[in-house]
């Protein structure tokens, strides 16, 4: 690790650094100064007017701006100079052609659960895609459904399930958008089975940074698709998608507990590799509690993995592990606090992940609810940093357990969030710059490490060097990471190299002359 | 206030029928509070506040547990007084002025239907035949209609007014009240009475419950679902699973409301018809069963299927 010299590197105040993904790439700033600098309005008010002739609202009130003011990270903070509504694909062709002309940055935003900043819009136009969120059309023979952008998972959910359908795989929290998480990845316990969310779109309708309205898949515009997919924002804003759907299904959870990472840690990427449960994860409290969750979508799934694969897993059920537990800290009265710690999170926790009326015969009927009200319950809050690597499956352990360990020096609650993502071998361009690591072969997997913050106040300063010590992991194992934007861009370039970058910032420069969409994301 | 909590996550847009209609962050909790965090005066917001249907799914959504709904009310109070809506305040406090009986109701158990129930005499026989089974219940002479609207809209209920509907009320043991506000509020009047919300009261009776089938879709009345939620989802649950019915339950499990009656009468914001398109979304269904006769209104405009109140399931009173 050489962190020492890179982690905090000297302030480039006032210039912008000539290169604008280099560590310190947030204009003006130093690199623990986590905001970008705002952009201040130059050619605002002709701006303003030829929107308005356009018949674009754009409303700047200070009560509308400050709607925007922060993302769920809640570390960033910036105003936009006014929001426009999403409302179609014409009107933000004719936003993004002014905003290209007068040079006025564009930010989206969908249901803004970036946590680095990257929905905050610096001054400029934030651009809310919620207000494009209808379901166009479900094909229940072709098992397709095609969505506005903007369109929460949750009420994307809501309108397949009555239709007796599923989407495939999407974030666990469901307060993030379709168009958003198409851009990132989107990450589900079913990942492993299904890869992220962003290999189930098969067409996209996408305004370009020039205001263009473009149709595009794997067969038409495959190049403009392969930068949308997973581009974090940079060539186009997704308007519509085509996505692939499921006949719903109920699951059943099984959890198994470990009091050893690496163990569990080996355990899940075995599981993976059987291809022999529909969900899969790890689910930690600290390193103490280590949960192996495990899923089915039919009877016959589950009992065939009972039967052949439940006897190798090296985890423990409820009881045992409770009896081992309570061994453990019988033996070190010192560390009752975190014994007390892990008891009552588990009595609140444990309840809320089978909720009488989201369960069925034993089976979880709304995963897509459960989880999402878990997350905001027992893990959201007014500031989030929930640092991740995403690596290939020979670096995952390394990366587990050393993140474990820098967690532990920050803070006494935490969490890791382990998944697999299963990889398709057609999508390696879709890959590029992406959390995707290039040299992860049929799965990548990916860590996040969340601290408990609660109430408790962390500097910033802190919170950032957090950030930094376990992206440091990254740069040092060669990974990749989920949540690489925002304040968190000058790892791009150190993690993933120069020539991947400079590639997809020479094709940003031409397909946004201006670079005005989605700055201070990537570019 | 507790509207700074708000640290806009969005949870409480998700069953919100107003966000649902409009699909801009102004018309919700979110929307609302954030605007109040910076600065906007109330003329601002007061679209949003009217919009609203204080139907209580975002209550139970939001992580801070504010009181969204009693925030909004106390809002619409305050715009009121500012001056805002003069024509609707007024229109409210006139129908407040109307005369009304005094009549003391001699029983242990009233009913109060509202003025929708009323106006279906055969079904609000059988409502009061199937809930005399224990003791015999009358109905009152006072709706209290102008009253629940006051409670939804904010504005004042006088002395004498408030005084005049719960005299009636004072010696029963039991009411039985349709309008999920009013029953709120009762609730609150009334502390030693048992009050009990009437759309859930008849769907306990196993001899209405048992005739519904997995053809019906069967609509919960809102407002008073989401007031007793952990009680009421575990029935209704029940209820689905027992019989197969549809609900109108989303994937949250709060109750869709319709948006019938009420200030949205007076006051349109909310189309009730499109509200009424997207329950019945997706759900192949035979009949509509309703427990709120408002509700019921609303089903039938969309002339699809017939749409029947739940004490209907009866066919004559003395079937009881
Ligand atoms: S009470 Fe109902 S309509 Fe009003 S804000 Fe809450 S969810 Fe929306
Ligand atoms: S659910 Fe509560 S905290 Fe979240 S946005 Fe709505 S009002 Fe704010």
């Amino acid at each position: 690790m050489n962190n020492q010299n890179s982690t905090y590197p000297r302030s480039t105040h006032g210039a912008p650094p000539p290169c604008p993904v280099a560590a310190d790439a947030l204009q003006g700033i130093p690199r623990q100064q986590t905001n970008p600098e705002r952009w201040q309005g130059e050619q605002w008010a002709s701006f303003v007017s030829a929107l308005q002739q356009a018949g674009v609202e754009l409303r700047s009130a200070q009560h509308n701006t400050g709607t925007y003011v922060t993302d769920a990270g809640g570390l960033a903070y910036g105003m936009p100079h006014g929001v426009v509504i999403a409302r179609n694909a014409p009107q933000i062709a004719a936003l993004m052609q002014l905003a290209q002309q007068y040079r006025v940055p564009v930010t989206t935003r969908g249901g803004g659960l970036t946590t680095e900043g990257e929905s905050v819009a610096f001054g400029g136009v934030l651009l809310d895609m919620t207000g494009m969120s209808r379901v166009r059309h479900i094909d229940k023979a072709a098992l397709t459904v095609r969505t506005e952008g903007g369109i929460f998972w949750h009420l994307l959910a809501e309108s397949l399930r009555r239709e007796g359908l599923d989407y495939l795989s999407a974030p666990l929290n469901l307060t993030s958008s379709v168009g958003g998480t198409l851009g990132v990845g989107g990450i589900d316990v079913n990942s492993s089975k299904h890869g992220c969310s962003a290999d189930q779109a098969l067409a996209l309708q996408v305004v370009t940074p020039t205001g263009e309205i473009v149709e595009c898949s794997d067969e038409e515009n495959a190049e403009l698709f392969q930068r949308v997919i997973l581009g974090y924002g940079q060539f186009g804003i997704i308007t519509e998608a085509t996505l692939r759907v499921r006949p719903y299904t109920p699951l059943r959870m099984h959890y198994f507990y470990y009091g050893s990472l690496r163990d569990a840690v080996e355990d899940l990427m075995r599981i993976d590799r059987t291809q022999t449960c529909d969900y899969s994860g790890i689910l930690t409290m600290m390193d103490k509690a280590i949960t192996l969750l495990v899923a089915f979508d039919s009877d016959e799934r589950e009992a065939a993995f009972l039967k052949h694969q439940r006897k190798t897993l090296r985890g423990y059920g409820e009881l045992p592990f409770a009896i081992r537990t309570a061994a453990y800290y019988a033996l070190r009265p010192w560390r009752l606090k975190e014994a007390l710690y892990l008891y009552q999170r588990k009595r609140e926790l444990f309840p809320d992940l089978q909720p009488a009326h989201h369960m069925q015969g034993g089976e979880m009927i709304d995963r897509t609810v459960v989880f999402s009200r878990a997350v905001w319950k027992h893990w959201g809050g007014r500031q989030m940093v929930i640092p991740d690597i995403a690596s290939s499956a020979d670096k995952f352990v390394a990366s587990v357990e050393r993140g474990n360990a820098v967690c532990k020096k920050y803070f006494p609650h935490y969490t890791l969030y382990c998944v697999g993502i299963k990889l398709r071998a057609e999508h390696q361009a879709h890959y590029e710059l992406s959390c995707i690591p290039p040299d992860a072969e049929g799965w990548a997997y990916g860590c996040e490490f969340e601290p408990m913050l609660g109430d408790t106040h962390h500097s910033r300063d802190q919170l950032q060097s957090f950030k930094n010590e376990i992206y440091d992991i990254g740069v040092d194992l060669g990974t990749s990471y989920y949540r690489f934007g925002g304040m968190m861009k000058g790892y791009i370039r150190r993690a993933l190299g120069d020539e991947v970058v400079d590639k997809h910032l020479e094709m940003k420069r031409q397909a946004d002359p201006a670079m005005i969409l989605n700055r201070n994301v990537i570019f | 206030m507790s509207h700074t909590k708000c640290h806009g996550c969005s949870l409480c847009l998700l069953s919100c029928p107003m966000w649902r209609q409009e699909r801009d962050v102004q018309y919700s909790p979110q929307g609302i509070f954030k605007a109040l965090q910076h600065n906007a005066a109330l003329s601002e917001i007061t679209p949003a506040l009217f919009s609203c249907l204080l139907c209580g799914a975002c209550d139970l959504l939001c992580p801070e547990q504010i009181d969204i709904t009693g925030t909004i009310k106390t809002l619409r109070r305050a715009a009121f007084s500012s001056g805002e809506h003069r024509a609707l305040k007024k229109e409210i406090e006139s129908q407040l002025k109307r005369p009304t009986t005094e009549a003391k109701a001699e029983a242990n158990t009233i009913i109060i239907p509202g003025g929708a129930l009323r106006s279906m005499p055969a079904t609000l026989t059988k409502v009061q035949a199937l809930l005399s089974r224990e003791a015999r219940a009358v109905l009152a002479k006072d709706d209290g209609d102008d009253i629940a609207l006051a409670l939804e809209a904010g504005v004042e209920i006088s002395e004498h007014r408030r005084h005049s509907f719960l005299e009636p009320l004072q010696g029963a043991k039991r009411l039985y009240v349709s309008n999920g506000l009013l029953l709120q509020a009762l609730r609150k009047w009334l502390p030693a009475t048992a009050l009990c919300a009437l759309g859930y009261s008849l769907s306990q009776l196993s001899e209405l419950t048992t005739k519904l089938t997995s053809d019906d879709l069967y609509l919960i009345e809102a407002r008073a679902f989401h007031l007793d939620h952990q009680q009421t989802i575990t029935h209704y649950d029940q209820l689905r699973h027992q019989q197969g019915c549809r609900t109108n339950l989303d994937l949250q499990r709060n109750a869709i409301p319709t948006a019938a009656g009420g200030l949205n009468t007076l006051h349109p914001t909310i189309d009730s018809h499109a509200q009424g398109r997207w329950i019945l979304n997706g759900h192949r269904v035979a009949r509509i069963i309703v427990e709120c006769a408002e509700d019921g209104q609303a089903m039938a405009q969309l002339n699809e299927q017939p749409v029947l109140h739940i004490a209907d399931l009866m066919e004559h009173a003395n079937d009881v």
